[in-house]
């Protein structure tokens, strides 16, 4: 087992600052506006150790295959990276975090130091004070990445807290696509807390695409916080898919930070009977002339709760605005419980901003149209399902596409 | 240049005036349960009154500040008159009003042919009401409609049954103050399938020193009556702050319809904090017309409880927030009931560094069928200066729904702006147009003398001063 | 099962109270009409009844003044518009007890 006497010093430091701010705070309350509707007292935070801090990656070395690049996780322990020739040789990094901490100590030590003081919750705090394991992805300017890169974590413990971290640095002109999974192992017997941090930095006028899905166990707990700037002329497309555990609390905060900067968030989350989701998405309009744009759509079955909760912000310096904001929540049957909280702030007036929300259930005339051509009922709710899903889905990876649409068809089939 | 708002000023607030204050009865400044006994004695109110506003006054002490919406760290509690009697009697004719309050409501601009259309006018000055008359057709199909401090002398039996029931006195801050120190508003009771064809109306106006308004007013609409009732006032400028801390109850029985309109014009010290709620039985069907021009901050939430099947909300809210204000306005509607539907379209208006925010919840029970929501928020903000904020909450139990929200903030379009100048109109002229066009849908809704006080309210705020 | 639990000394009950069983918060009030236990949550928003107002019959939630009936549960006065569920009470030598019960409340 390793010790944190390997780690570089400023790490180690970052650590007991990250965990005197974690012992500072207390857990968060339901009377803070993010946290109205999830109370997290009855979640026996305490009770969660975190697992020990980073070990020695000695991770196989992998063909990437069709990829551009892979890395693997099993619990929090690297074994697997493989990076194409091609980009190994332009300068591109897909690393263990224990790797990364040396060779990019500047700009890890900058971002981390940065998120620690920006920290709100004592989740985050927690998080930087216990990172067990991550990737860093580093793309040098000018670099147009076609295939996929693959973060594959398989999570697993009992009573123990991991916090697995990704970095994307993404340089000027760059492009990439990255698909992340973070999911139990099968068979693990759960009772985890997953309490997970992307950090997605964009310069001018790179291009970001990364595809994420979460599928714990039905005792897990999630907490995973994106926080990515996007710089002049670049775009990035975030997919958040969420799926498992019992309780999930997810926040997307992109900040436009340069004018032609542009946003996508988009989200599909399936709650069943016994599951609690919070999502959020933050829009937060600091830099004149971007965009961005939020659709999350979902389905909430019978004994399910979720909260959507998402904000566009706009200063005041910030004209030429253009975002938009959509939720919709798919209700299936009795005993479900929707929230959807969409909020504007908006601080210029030379803007174009708007925000939607439905809440409705299957259309009743589709289901007998699909049944009077022979369809089952569960089947012709499945393709209505599938079908609601599907808009959101247009642009993924086909892996990726196809992973959602299944875990979504298993939880219907498992539901009925 | 492109991206410059249109140049749009605020003539001077035109009813910015007071006569020197001749309240004959007046109270010290503060709050104690002095002024809370002495104030139920001077209204000769039964025990079980004069417990309710204490229970309040314990209850409002207690609650603490609303630690979201409007900023209210100026607003100081000590230093408030709560209550001042103008005069002894209540008059029965407009002759009898004292020369110079006649004058204030003369100048607000009521014309005395107006009379002839209004079925009564309670006038309220400094927290009274000085002049009441009831229409006698009215009367004879059993229609009351008088002050609630003789509601409670003279219908005990219904005051009880329904007071604090749909707003309790817990409810909030604002509420347990008006629950405490209440003077003053209207008591309504439509008996059953009467229509009262007619709007009801009152205005109010502040016109003492550092004076708190707090009127009651109670709507009981009975099976299958109906009744509008019509509230709008204006305020003259003062140096200290003002507080408005109303409380309005609405109860429509089954198959009832009940609307209220209010034109709030208040002046820009005053603290508009109200609490407005209806409760709508089976097949009832409650109208909130809410137009909010004046006022340092509002903080109004007009709200529809739907607890019988077939009930049916809407509220229609105009907000214009200019400079130095903070319109804190929306709505909310709880389905308790199946087969209930709710309407919410609010339109806001912030120019010249004013904000304004919509705040509104939609909650549908569990176990419900057939429940219909459509909330449409529309926001122009003018220019740089000023802010527009969207706070909606969906809480959705039930799935046999159908429930629908949009919201869209922007600012005056160009392309329109560039149209309507094309054609010879100036900049501040085609704003005006522009900004009218936006109100317009809720504006259609305001009998015709409402919809004239507003667009001239709205043409002053625009306009530039004459002369 | 559906066993009594003792909850607390009659002494200790002086008007409002709150206990714990079956994993539940219980309030107990007592009053001239005897002694009623309710849900302790309030069924409008997250707040104790066994810190609300007792008057005639009926608890006033401290947080919005929902009023519900003690004997029956029932909802009489807004905000809320769900019952809280009841609880059966004895009084036996001296000492409160509940009945524990399994099912949800009505």
């Amino acid at each position: 087992m390793m010790t944190a006497a390997a780690e570089p010093l400023w790490m180690r430091t970052l650590r007991s600052k990250a965990r005197e701010r974690f012992e500072g705070m207390h857990w968060p309350v339901t009377s803070e506006e993010e946290w109205r509707r999830t109370d997290v007292n009855r979640l026996g935070l305490d009770s969660y150790a975190p697992v020990s801090a980073l070990t020695p990656a000695c991770p196989r070395e992998t063909e990437p295959g069709a990829a551009a690049a892979v890395i693997r996780f099993r619990a929090n322990k690297c074994i697997e990276v493989g990076l194409a020739g091609q980009w190994q040789d332009a300068g591109v990094r897909l690393l263990p975090l224990d790797n990364a901490l040396e060779e990019f100590e500047a700009p890890l030590h900058t971002l981390y130091e940065k998120a620690l003081a920006d920290a709100d919750n004592r989740f985050l705090a927690w998080h930087y004070a216990s990172l067990s394991h991550g990737a860093l992805l580093w793309v040098p300017p000018g670099l147009e990445i076609k295939e996929p890169i693959f973060i594959d974590f398989e999570e697993d413990g009992t009573g123990t807290m991991s916090a697995p971290h990704v970095a994307v640095l993404l340089g000027a002109g760059s492009r990439a696509s990255v698909v992340q999974r973070i999911a139990a192992r099968k068979g693990a017997p759960g009772g985890m807390l997953c309490n997970a941090v992307v950090d997605i930095r964009l310069a001018d006028a790179a291009g970001l695409q990364y595809w994420e899905q979460q599928e714990l166990a039905p005792t897990d707990l999630y907490v995973r916080h994106v926080r990515a700037e996007v710089g002049r002329d670049s775009t990035l497309r975030h997919f958040d898919a969420e799926f498992g555990a019992r309780w999930a609390k997810t926040r997307v905060d992109c900040s436009l930070d340069g004018p032609g900067a542009e946003a996508f968030l988009d989200g599909a989350y399936y709650c069943g009977a016994g599951q609690h989701m919070d999502l959020r998405t933050v829009q937060r309009h600091r830099s004149p002339k971007a965009t961005s744009r939020a659709v999350y759509k979902g389905a909430v079955a019978g004994g399910g709760r979720t909260i959507f909760q998402g904000l566009i912000e706009v200063a005041p310096g910030a004209s030429g605005t253009d975002a938009y904001l959509t939720n919709r929540n798919l209700i299936l049957g009795e005993g479900a419980r929707s929230d959807s909280i969409p909020t504007l702030k908006i601080g210029n007036n030379d803007v174009k901003c708007s925000h939607g929300s439905t809440t409705g259930r299957l259309n009743a005339e589709e289901l007998f149209y699909l049944e009077s051509r022979g369809l089952s009922d569960a089947d012709a709710r499945e393709m209505l399902v599938v079908g609601y899903f599907e808009d959101i889905l247009t642009l993924a990876p086909v892996g990726f596409k196809a992973g959602a649409l299944a875990a979504i068809k298993g939880r219907l089939r498992a539901a009925a | 240049m492109k991206g410059q708002s249109p140049v749009v000023e605020i003539a001077e607030y035109q009813h910015g005036y007071h006569f020197p204050d001749e309240s004959v009865f007046k109270t010290k400044k503060g709050l104690n349960e002095e002024i809370v006994n002495a104030i139920s004695h001077r209204k000769e109110e039964p025990e079980w009154m004069r417990q309710f506003r204490l229970r309040s006054l314990a209850a409002f002490r207690k609650k603490p500040m609303p630690n979201w919406g409007a900023d209210l760290s100026d607003l100081d509690f000590e230093n408030l008159y709560y209550y001042a009697r103008p005069q002894e009697q209540q008059s029965r004719s407009w002759e009898d009003v004292p020369a110079n309050i006649k004058e204030t409501f003369e100048r607000i601009g009521i014309p005395e042919a107006e009379r002839k259309f209004l079925a009564g006018v309670g006038a309220q000055y400094d927290s009274e009401m000085v002049y009441h008359s009831i229409k006698e057709d009215l009367t004879k199909q059993g229609v009351i409609f008088t002050d609630p401090e003789t509601a409670v002398r003279e219908h005990p039996d219904l005051v009880k049954q329904y007071f604090g029931t749909v707003i309790p006195y817990l409810d909030n801050k604002f509420a347990a103050l008006n629950s405490a120190v209440w003077s003053g508003g209207s008591f309504v009771y439509v008996p059953k399938g009467v229509k009262v064809e007619v709007p009801l109306q009152a205005y109010f106006r502040i016109n003492a020193k550092s004076f708190g308004q707090f009127e009651r007013t109670l709507i009981i609409a009975d099976e299958g009556s109906f009744v509008h009732y019509i509230e709008g006032c204006t305020a003259p400028v003062y140096a200290t702050e003002s507080l408005h801390s109303a409380v309005v109850e609405i109860i429509a029985l089954e198959g009832a319809r009940v609307r209220y309109t209010t034109i709030q014009n208040w002046s820009n010290d005053v603290y508009n904090l109200v609490t407005k709620r209806a409760v709508a039985h089976k097949d009832a069907i409650v109208e909130w017309v809410d137009g909010n021009i004046g006022a340092k901050r509002t903080m109004k939430y007009p709200s529809i409880w739907l607890m019988g099947e077939g009930a049916h909300g809407e509220v229609l809210s105009i907000a214009f927030a200019g400079k130095g204000q903070e319109q804190d306005t929306g709505a909310k509607a709880v389905h308790a009931a199946s087969h209930t539907s709710s309407i919410v379209t609010a339109k806001s208006i912030s120019r010249g560094g004013g904000i304004s925010s919509y705040r509104g919840l939609l909650k549908v029970n569990e176990g419900l069928h057939d429940v219909r929501s459509r909330v449409v928020c529309d926001a122009l903000i003018l220019d740089e200066k000023s802010r527009s904020n969207t706070y909606p909450y969906m809480e959705i139990d039930s799935d046999d729904v159908s429930i629908e929200h949009e919201a869209r903030v922007s600012k005056i379009s160009e392309d329109q702006l560039f149209y309507l100048m094309s054609r010879g109109m100036s900049e501040q002229e085609a704003s005006l147009m522009i900004v009218s066009g936006f109100l317009d849908p809720l504006v259609k809704q305001l009998p015709m003398e409402y919809a004239v006080e507003l667009n001239r309210l709205i043409e002053l705020e625009m306009e530039g001063t004459v002369g | 099962m559906n066993g009594w639990v003792k909850v607390a000394s009659a002494e200790e009950l002086v008007s409002t109270m709150n206990v714990t069983i079956d994993g539940v918060p219980v309030a107990l009030f007592r009053t001239e009409e005897g002694i009623f236990a309710l849900d302790d949550i309030c069924s409008h928003e997250y707040s104790k009844l066994s810190e609300g107002d007792v008057w005639a019959g009926e608890v006033y939630c401290q947080k919005h003044g929902s009023r519900f009936n003690l004997r029956t549960g029932a909802v009489t006065g807004l905000p809320a518009t769900k019952p809280v569920g009841t609880w059966d009470v004895k009084v036996e030598n001296g000492e409160i007890w509940i009945a524990s019960r399994t099912k949800k409340p009505s």
